[in-house]
């Protein structure tokens, strides 16, 4: 059988099949980079939308420890981000129910185990992080919140981009969820100008994957982002919001002041020092202090208690108004037999470790613990101890504040004002007044730990007046109220001597047991002061309150000498030294601001004319001209006029009333506009234009143009 | 047809301002009045034209009108009629009394006593009048223009609020301005000459056209809620009622109608709202003491209440 001959064919066909097959070849290898470029594409855009929500979930990192952080954030940006780009096809409620299901199954392991708290947790979480010390602990109740954040973030980014052509908008759910970490981390330790910087730069990177051209494309492009964010980075500190952010924390309810201990611990002294060697704590430490224990600040002529707002805490105590130098002190307390929620401390706190349920107050750094603090209970330090200089201390002003200096109200005010005057007679300074009445209660009265025990105004009263003996307990509360009436803001602190030491650990007893007093200076913060005398005359036998004392009676030396030349120069008394003025960038600010008003005023009303021209349909062209006529003649916000009262009050504006005849027309018959109503309208609005124009002064048009009712009420 | 409206209406109140030269405004809120099928109380001093106004009104139209003095000894049965038995036909015959006619005039109104006055209430209101519990319906259109006088109040009994309230509008007439009065002398009384220019049918028809003028839905929301502003207002004891809502929305129509436009504007409502609403308020003492008027209030309401802005 003969084979079969091919299909005749014309000269031209084989050229015409030549071209076919090369297009044909072309159109495959520009599909497959079509392809391929999809394919970059599908991968890229969600890996940058996970990278969006976990940026934006490490701008907590000012709210929670960084390790902690870190475990939370990046499953939460990264799982929802996988899910969507797997379920790109398939309909949105499948990808939703399961972003639902793995966001419950990822709370298990923050949570150890299946809970349902984390609903109420998730609720509570933003009070409870508002009235917390900053870093917060990493407890899963705080933590939810971040995960849940940052997962909604990379549920709505990710489904937003795989399902919708909208270009910002993938990235709008991370911002939202920075700006919430912004906020929340405001009062925090570090800085966001690295994250906001990378988060800018993943938005412009997102953009430019959102344009559908090729990826030689991003050459010239991403330099342009360096530059932006390079810009950012540089201006964002500049800012006036960004020097004194909005701190949410101030307009937060803390928690109301509470009786922290049934006992309070001035009423522990006497007894504590009546069996004298009961161990308490030890502490481990690199020298002797003072372990302050409880602040008290509030006295109702019965007991001094605290008005400190305790705030829970991850372990950061926010630092006093001291800002001069300091030594750092570490310390390893161990709990032996001291009983109470208060925690001992070297003032000032600044870092606990290893404290469970610790609560701090942010004015006097007292420390305590919600936890049980049986036998072992230990916990680590921090301390930031001031040392200013004589200096400071002489030219130290006490602060005003009505609060710590109120005295009760009573017949002893007289006694306690009398004996403070007396004994700080010729005293020209605040400083000099208190180591005064710090050095005649050390000299007057005389330390006995069987005097009887008490601190109201009647007990000191009697320890004043009549016996003259007393323990610390006594001489603390007597020298903060005889401050007080002279207008020195005073407090009483309950703490102990630094103990025995014994191998580098300071062993501390309850006759160390120790009630002082101090007073707020500006700049200062609180000094404290020993009216405490040794229990062998004014000496005391250890050697903090030694070194204060003789620290004092050293800078009451130098008054004699040369101080009396430099007391004249302090502030007076009581009343604070104006806090200098921090350095401002409104040089900066305020061209731009104003340069940016020019041109909204310049802007806006040619913008709002065009738009209102432009508008569809006829009628609201017409209220267009009916509005623009109102803002050229500057009735401008006068809402209860009528159509014809504007006419009445410009009367020479002739091309007024039939344009308030037709403004009229469209807002209040129920017939539809003539033919070219529009067109008339904004014939008449020209002329009107054209009319204020030559009849009202330049001066008077920029008045109108800059006010800024004009710009903001059409 | 708005346009013939307002032709006709600018006809009538031409022809009444030959008897009453310069007052315009008062002529033209008669009118409206006449065609919102309302009832007007005039409310002034002695000649000044309260009465010329409202026979000039009556005599503008070919209708049948009656002038009722209202004196102290004057019996409710002397304004609506009495049942006279017929001897004759061996039953009672009810004859008319004044009050059965196109427009009434009610002068002196509040110089009658108040169950005299009240016998108005029923006629107003319902525009009929019933007589031994038979039903008695007036013409149509009927209008009571009343009079009365503010000074020289010794044995007057002032209008009970129920029965101003059933007035659509009060005002006053007010002297003329010099320009006026001299014309008025020279040309003398003119009310009898007046020629009639609109037949009873003809101001029937006129009513019932602007009974059909739009109103858009903000408009009556503007209404009600300038209305309901009167009722909050720290000097009024007493504020105005939904019948004054009614009243200000008849009325604006009737203007819309006057101006050849066929819908209601808020200017409408504007210039109506002091004569509409002014009388039905009464006013706190402590504003009385500040020398208040209703229409002062009134006044700053509405300069302190946005006219609506879209339809």
């Amino acid at each position: 059988m003969p084979a079969a001959a091919p299909p005749p064919t014309s000269p031209g066909s084989s050229s015409r099949r030549a071209r076919g097959t090369a297009s044909r070849r072309r159109g495959r290898r520009d599909g497959a980079r079509v392809a391929e470029v999809a394919l970059w594409r599908r991968i890229a855009g969600p890996a940058v939308v996970a990278a969006l929500a976990a940026t934006a979930g490490w701008g907590f990192h000012r709210v929670f420890p960084a390790a902690e952080l870190l475990t939370v954030v990046v499953p939460a940006a990264l799982v929802p981000a996988v899910v969507a780009a797997l379920t790109r096809n398939r309909p949105l409620w499948l990808a939703l129910v399961l972003d639902v299901v793995l966001w419950l199954a990822a709370a298990v392991p923050l949570y150890g185990a299946f809970t349902l708290a984390f609903a109420s947790d998730l609720t509570n979480s933003w009070q409870a992080l508002l009235t917390t010390l900053l870093p917060a602990p990493a407890e899963p109740r705080l933590l939810i919140l971040t995960h849940t954040l940052v997962w909604l973030a990379a549920v709505t980014g990710a489904e937003t981009l795989t399902r919708t052509r909208l270009r910002i908008a993938p990235a709008l759910p991370a911002l939202l969820v920075y700006g919430v970490a912004l906020v929340l981390g405001v009062d925090g330790e570090g800085s966001n100008l690295a994250t906001s910087a990378a988060l800018l730069v993943m938005v412009g990177l997102l953009l430019v994957l959102r344009e559908d051209r090729p990826a030689l494309w991003l050459l010239p492009v991403l330099p342009a982002i360096g530059v932006v964010t390079l810009a950012a980075a540089l201006l964002g500190p500049v800012l006036p919001m960004a020097r004194e952010p909005y701190d949410p924390r101030r307009d937060a309810e803390l928690p109301p002041p509470v009786r922290v201990d049934s006992v309070s611990p001035l009423d522990r002294v006497s007894a504590w020092l009546q069996i004298p060697d009961r161990p308490l704590f030890t502490v481990k430490a690199d020298k002797p202090l003072n372990w302050r224990l409880a602040v008290l600040d509030r006295y109702d002529g019965v007991r001094w208690t605290s008005s400190g707002r305790f705030q829970p805490t991850g372990g950061r105590v926010p630092s006093d108004a001291w800002t001069g130098a300091t030594t750092t002190v570490r310390q390893t307390v161990t709990f032996q037999g001291l009983p109470g929620t208060w925690l001992p401390a070297a003032d000032r706190p600044v870092e606990v470790k290893g404290a469970r349920g610790l609560a701090a107050d942010p004015e006097s750094g007292a420390l305590l613990t919600s936890a049980a603090t049986g036998k072992g209970f230990t916990y680590q330090v921090t301390s930031e101890v001031a040392a200013p200089t004589k200096d400071e201390l002489l030219h130290a002003v006490p602060v005003a504040d009505p609060g710590l200096t109120a005295f009760p109200a009573g017949p002893q005010e007289k006694l306690f004002r009398k004996l403070a005057q007396d004994a700080t007679r010729g005293a020209d300074v605040p400083i000099r007044q208190a180591y005064r009445l710090q050095n005649f209660l050390r000299t007057t009265a005389k330390y006995d730990i069987t005097a009887p025990p008490g601190h109201s105004l009647k007990a000191l009263e009697f320890f004043l007046d009549t016996t003259y003996r007393g323990t610390s307990e006594q001489f603390a509360s007597s020298f903060a109220l005889m401050a007080r009436t002279l207008g020195l803001p005073a407090r009483v602190v309950v703490g102990f001597r630094p103990g025995q030491a014994k191998d580098g650990v300071y062993h501390v007893r309850s006759g160390d047991v120790m009630a002082w007093a101090e007073i707020k200076f500006d700049k200062l913060g609180w000094r404290p002061f020993y009216p405490t005398p040794g229990k062998s005359g004014a000496k005391d036998d250890h050697d903090v309150v030694s070194s204060a004392i003789e620290e004092s009676e050293k800078l009451e030396g130098e008054f004699g000498q040369s101080g009396a030349s430099k007391a004249k120069e302090p502030a007076p008394k009581g009343k604070p030294v104006p806090v200098a003025e921090s350095t401002s960038h409104w040089w900066v600010i305020a061209p731009v601001v104003v340069a940016a008003y020019l041109l909204l005023a310049l802007v806006l009303p040619w913008w709002r004319r065009r738009s209102r021209r432009g508008a569809t349909p006829d009628a609201r062209r017409v209220m267009g001209a009916w509005h623009q006529a109102c803002q050229d003649l500057g009735v401008v916000g006068k809402h209860s006029l009528t159509a014809s009262e504007i006419v009445a009050r410009h009367p020479a504006v002739e091309e007024l009333q039939p344009l308030a005849a037709l403004a009229n027309h469209v807002r209040y018959a129920p017939d539809t506009l003539p033919p070219h109503a529009a067109s008339e309208a904004w014939r008449y609005s020209d002329a009107i234009r054209a009319h204020t124009r030559r009849t009202t002064p330049l001066r008077t048009r920029l008045t109108h143009r800059l006010n800024p009712k004009t710009l903001i009420r059409p | 047809m708005a346009g013939q409206f307002a032709q006709r209406f600018q006809l009538m109140a031409g022809n009444i301002e030959r008897a009453i030269r310069g007052k315009r405004e008062a002529v033209e809120l008669a009118l409206v009045c006449l065609f919102s099928e309302g009832h007007l109380l005039m409310e002034d001093v002695p000649g000044t034209g309260k009465t010329t106004l409202a026979r000039s009104v009556a005599a503008s139209v070919d209708a049948e009108w009656r002038r009722i003095q209202f004196t102290p000894d004057l019996l409710p049965s002397d304004i609506t009629g009495v049942s006279i038995f017929n001897q004759a036909h061996q039953k009672f015959e009810f004859h008319q009394g004044p009050v059965f006619a196109n427009i009434v005039l009610a002068d002196e109104i509040n110089r009658a006593s108040p169950k005299t006055q009240s016998a108005l209430l029923e006629v107003m209101e319902e525009r009929r009048v019933t007589v031994d519990a038979e039903p008695h319906p007036v013409p149509r259109p009927f209008m009571v223009v009343a009079t009365q006088n503010p000074v020289d109040m010794d044995g007057t009994y002032p209008l009970p609020e129920a029965q101003l309230d059933r007035f659509l509008m009060k005002i006053s007439v007010g002297y003329p301005d010099h320009y006026s009065e001299v014309e008025i002398l020279k040309a003398g009384p003119q009310v009898d000459r007046l020629p009639q220019v609109a037949r009873a049918s003809d101001v029937a028809a006129m009513i019932d056209f602007a009974g059909q003028i739009h109103v858009a839905d903000p408009v009556y929301d503007y209404i009600v809620a300038l209305v309901a502003s009167t009722r909050t207002n720290p000097n009024l004891r007493l504020g105005a009622s939904p019948r004054a809502s009614l009243a200000l929305l008849r009325a604006s129509r009737v203007r819309a109608a006057s101006t050849g436009r066929h819908y209601v504007v808020p200017e409408d409502v504007k210039a109506l709202a002091v004569p509409v609403i002014a009388h039905r308020l009464i006013l706190t003492p402590e504003a009385e003491l500040r020398q208040r008027t209703a229409a002062d209030v009134l006044g700053e309401v509405m300069a302190g209440m946005p006219v609506p802005q879209a339809a």
